[in-house]
């Protein structure tokens, strides 16, 4: 079990170790200091590159070296250009980010896992084909567009009810004291475009359905039909049970990267969260903040992991019966 | 991006003050858009909602990392600026810091600043000499240890000491420097400049010591705005609002959303779509005035075939700049006019047409050069010379959709006069280092803005040096421009500077190395009864008077 933690904070390693080369490589952070309107000191520029560990001056093994050992003392560096550090900013956006979308993602895994079981269920009745219609729509369409659309309705059922309801920008407008009323509000309409998007309950009913297809032709549920349960305990208590097993691994990955946030809907509504610093990052040439946030994604994948394998003991006593929670 | 763009705003204008009314001349008629109302008639109080596109990165406006327009338009609030200016650019002394500010002498030029007695930094000091001293030391470029990026006119200075009083500063200079109103705009404290430390970080997160109509209300870094609250203590006449939030959009679509649900007051609309967006709101007015921002392209006079000045004229007057104006500055506003002059704008005080032969299109003219140049015309409808046809290309970044309609606009006007131009798009990272900065380019064509010290700021830009290119970057211009710069920049009343200026200018377009195109309009989206801002054209922005028109 250890030696697969460790065989996985190695990818960790590898892969945060490689974004920051390769950023290091294809980023030119003096750009935002090349323009034609100021002639700039040199001397200056490269101070600057310096503080913050970006001069193309110094050899990149050097720079990484440099980094690597930041990071080992818990040093992430310093937001390019601000001062400010990595570590105090990824927090408080890690932190944006949950409240963003952690009730659109349970009700769209909640909402998809019903709505597909019981698509299986009633398979080829009309509202099967509905929903069926219906998610690949929502599927095909892009999370700017149906982002917009949302901010478009929330505009005319403003106008409609002759008040503000919806509001499309931010976490709220008062201040960080805002109570849950005004946090609704603003939640509103990102939370439905999670809900509604292509990662929301269309993706998640697909799935399910397939998975509950399986298993409804399965022979264990003919045998607990035949032992006199009726239809939908059958379903419920060993049908459900099972099907939810695949979808585990998915669940797991869908919280897992949750607080890396979702860029479009971040930006569209925003909300200053991961995603959004993503963005921000890459336009900046922001080595060590975008260097921060590969790290961060690369340990989440590593917990969502841990959390399937967890996940998966607890739906299948198989597992548990063998003793041996995997890690 | 918006870095830098900075200066522009900030250091504006040449009239020297001391100079009499009666020398003066003629200006230029010129507005600006602001909705301007008496405080009579603005509601007290209140909070004005304002869009940035970007965080301030430092609030130190002149540490390398915070030369950005909006902390110039922060800092316009909450430190000493020590002139007005009309929207043309005709400076007044700013009376809520000093009683007067009067050149003493004009060689060595010494300008004395009498600092107003209730003038006070918010931590109880005394506004005086340290403070001018310090950001002398600061800006000078002597100490390479404080990160700066404006040392112009401030590495001129020879001494900065105190008057009679201690409300008196007295500035000399070392060598005469004409924009000399430019300096101290904004003053900074002392302990700012106190140690390079100080200088570079102490206010990267919030400005810490400041002086005017506003103090520092804080910053919600989850939210990312930032709040100035009235004065309570300022000496003036008081701030009609109780708040200015800045709030911070990454995506500038949001502004139009964020106003209808009553989070944003005043955005900027410089967008196409941000401008149709907000023509379409009723509660809302669309500013328009002219801005320091231009349009042009940079000839390469060091490639062979453009180093014939007469080539480089056929260009000029193949280029049908109204239409450019037209399709371009049109869609936001603004007019279908060249702009015909390198140095001044059209709603600036100076601004005079010197293009002479060049200032229409005319491919017929353009054709009869080229054949003067020993061209001609073959088959194709493109001249050529000794098998080569005449083919130019011209460098854009890419991504950028104002280069590109311009070198296309261009390429379908040239064709008429038999120039062939081929369009190079090629990364915007690329583009200064790897094409324009290099010389590695034969047209080029970019925005410019930070031009409005225009004559001083001209030099860098016109002025021939090869050991110094500065922003030269086709090696235009001639010793006789650079004489007459250098003289402009020396001159001691503003009649002798802007007609200097002028008679370098008809020598820029004889020259033929750069081809202005036209002025870019500022627009800025405002609900109806904000009331003292806008679209400031030169004018700064009176934050004490910004308020709400009663309904």
């Amino acid at each position: 079990m250890l030696r697969r933690l460790g065989a996985k904070l190695a990818l960790v390693f590898v892969a945060t170790s490689l974004t920051y080369l390769l950023a290091s490589i294809t980023l030119n952070p003096a750009q935002v200091y090349l323009n034609q309107s100021q002639q700039l000191s040199e001397s200056a520029i490269r101070s600057n590159l310096n503080t913050y560990n970006v001069n193309p001056e110094t050899p990149l093994f050097e720079r990484y070296w440099t980094w690597l050992s930041g990071v080992a003392h818990g040093n992430l560096g310093l937001i390019y250009q601000t001062q400010t550090p990595i570590s105090e900013e990824l927090l408080r956006r890690m932190g944006v980010s949950f409240r963003l979308l952690v009730v659109g993602t349970v009700l769209a895994v909640v909402l998809g896992v019903l709505v597909g079981v019981i698509g299986a269920i009633r398979q080829y009745k009309v509202d099967d084909y509905v929903s069926t219609i219906v998610a690949f729509v929502l599927l095909s369409t892009p999370v700017f567009l149906l982002a917009n659309a949302l901010k478009y309705g929330g505009d005319i059922a403003n106008v409609g009810f002759g008040q503000v309801l919806f509001y499309s920008d931010g976490e709220y407008h008062t201040g960080p004291s805002a109570g849950l009323l005004e946090r609704a509000q603003h939640l509103a309409l990102p939370t439905l475009a999670i809900i509604l998007g292509p990662a929301g309950i269309a993706y998640f009913s697909r799935y399910q359905r397939s998975a509950m297809l399986d298993v409804l032709g399965s022979d264990f549920l003919q045998t607990a039909r035949a032992k006199g349960l009726t239809k939908w305990r059958a379903f419920f208590t060993h049908g459900l049970r099972v099907a939810l097993i695949p979808m585990a691994t998915f669940f797991a990955f869908t919280f897992g990267l949750l607080l890396v946030g979702a860029s479009f809907t971040e930006r569209i509504f925003n909300w200053n969260g991961m995603g959004q610093w993503a963005i921000d990052a890459i336009n900046n040439s922001d080595v060590n903040a975008i260097a921060a946030i590969a790290g961060v994604v690369a340990l989440l994948v590593m917990f969502s992991s841990f959390l399937a394998d967890v996940l998966h003991a607890a739906l299948d006593p198989r597992v548990r019966a063998a003793g041996k929670v995997a890690v | 991006m918006a870095l830098f763009a900075s200066a522009t705003i900030a250091l504006s204008s040449c009239a020297s003050t001391a100079a009499p009314q009666a020398e003066t001349p003629a200006l230029t008629a010129s507005t600006n858009d602001i909705n301007p109302t008496d405080r009579g008639d603005l509601e007290d109080g209140g909070v004005l909602q304002w869009a940035l596109s970007a965080s301030v990165t430092n609030f130190n406006y002149y540490n390398l990392n915070g030369a950005q327009v909006d902390t110039f338009n922060i800092m316009g609030a909450l430190l000493p600026r020590p002139f007005h200016y009309s929207p043309a650019g005709e400076p007044t002394v700013n009376e809520d810091f000093y009683s007067s500010i009067e050149v003493l002498s004009q060689d060595p030029l010494t300008v004395a600043y009498e600092i107003q007695p209730d003038a006070v930094w918010s931590d109880g000091s005394a506004i005086g000499a340290a403070d001018f001293a310090g950001m002398w030391r600061a800006n000078s470029g002597n100490d390479e240890r404080f990160e700066g990026w404006g040392t112009t006119g401030y590495d001129r200075i020879s001494d900065v000491t105190e008057g009679e009083t201690p409300q008196q500063v007295v500035v000399t200079f070392g060598t005469y420097f004409a924009d000399w109103q430019s300096l101290f705009d904004p003053l900074i404290p002392a302990s700012l400049t106190a140690t390079p430390e100080a200088f570079n970080t102490s206010w990267a997160q919030a400005p810490l010591v400041t002086a005017g109509p506003f103090v520092w209300g804080g910053e919600d870094k989850s939210a990312k705005t930032y709040s100035l609250k009235r004065n309570p203590d300022w000496w003036g006449e008081p701030a009609v609002l109780d708040e200015i939030l800045f709030r911070v959009y990454g995506d500038p679509s949001a502004f139009v959303g964020s106003f209808k649900t009553g989070q944003l007051d005043f955005w900027e609309a410089d967008e196409v779509e941000q401008y149709q967006a907000a023509k379409e709101l009723g509660d809302a007015s669309v500013r328009s005035a002219g801005s320091p921002v231009f349009r042009m392209f940079t000839f390469n006079k060091a490639d062979e075939v453009l180093s014939d000045q007469r080539v480089r004229q056929a260009i000029i007057l193949g280029t049908d700049r109204v239409r450019m104006a037209g399709l371009l500055a049109g869609k936001i506003g603004g007019e279908a006019r060249a702009l015909q002059n390198h140095i001044f704008m059209p709603n600036q005080m100076g601004y005079a047409e010197n293009c002479g032969e060049l200032c229409e299109y005319d491919p017929e003219a353009a054709k009869a050069l080229l054949e003067e140049a020993g061209w001609s015309l073959g088959g194709d409808g493109y001249f050529e010379k000794d098998g080569k046809p005449l083919d130019i290309s011209m460098v854009v970044q890419s991504g950028r959709a104002n280069s590109a309609h311009e070198a296309q606009i261009a390429q379908s006007s040239l064709k008429e006069a038999g120039i062939k131009l081929t369009i190079r798009t090629v990364p915007v990272d690329d583009f200064f280092s790897k094409y324009v900065t290099v010389g590695n380019f034969q047209l080029a064509t970019w925005t410019w803005n930070g031009v409005v010290t225009p004559v001083a700021k001209s030099l860098s830009m016109y002025t021939l040096d090869p050991n110094n290119i500065q922003r030269n970057y086709g090696a235009g211009g001639t010793t006789e421009i650079n004489d007459l710069l250098q003289q402009a920049v020396q001159s001691h009343t503003l009649e002798e500077k802007y007609d200097t200026a002028n008679l370098a200018d008809e020598k820029i377009w004889e020259d033929a190395a750069w081809l202005p195109l036209y002025q870019v309009p500022q627009n800025t989206a405002a609900r109806a009864n904000v009331a003292n801002l806008g679209s400031q054209g030169f004018a700064d922005i009176r934050f004490q008077e910004i308020g709400f028109a009663k309904q």
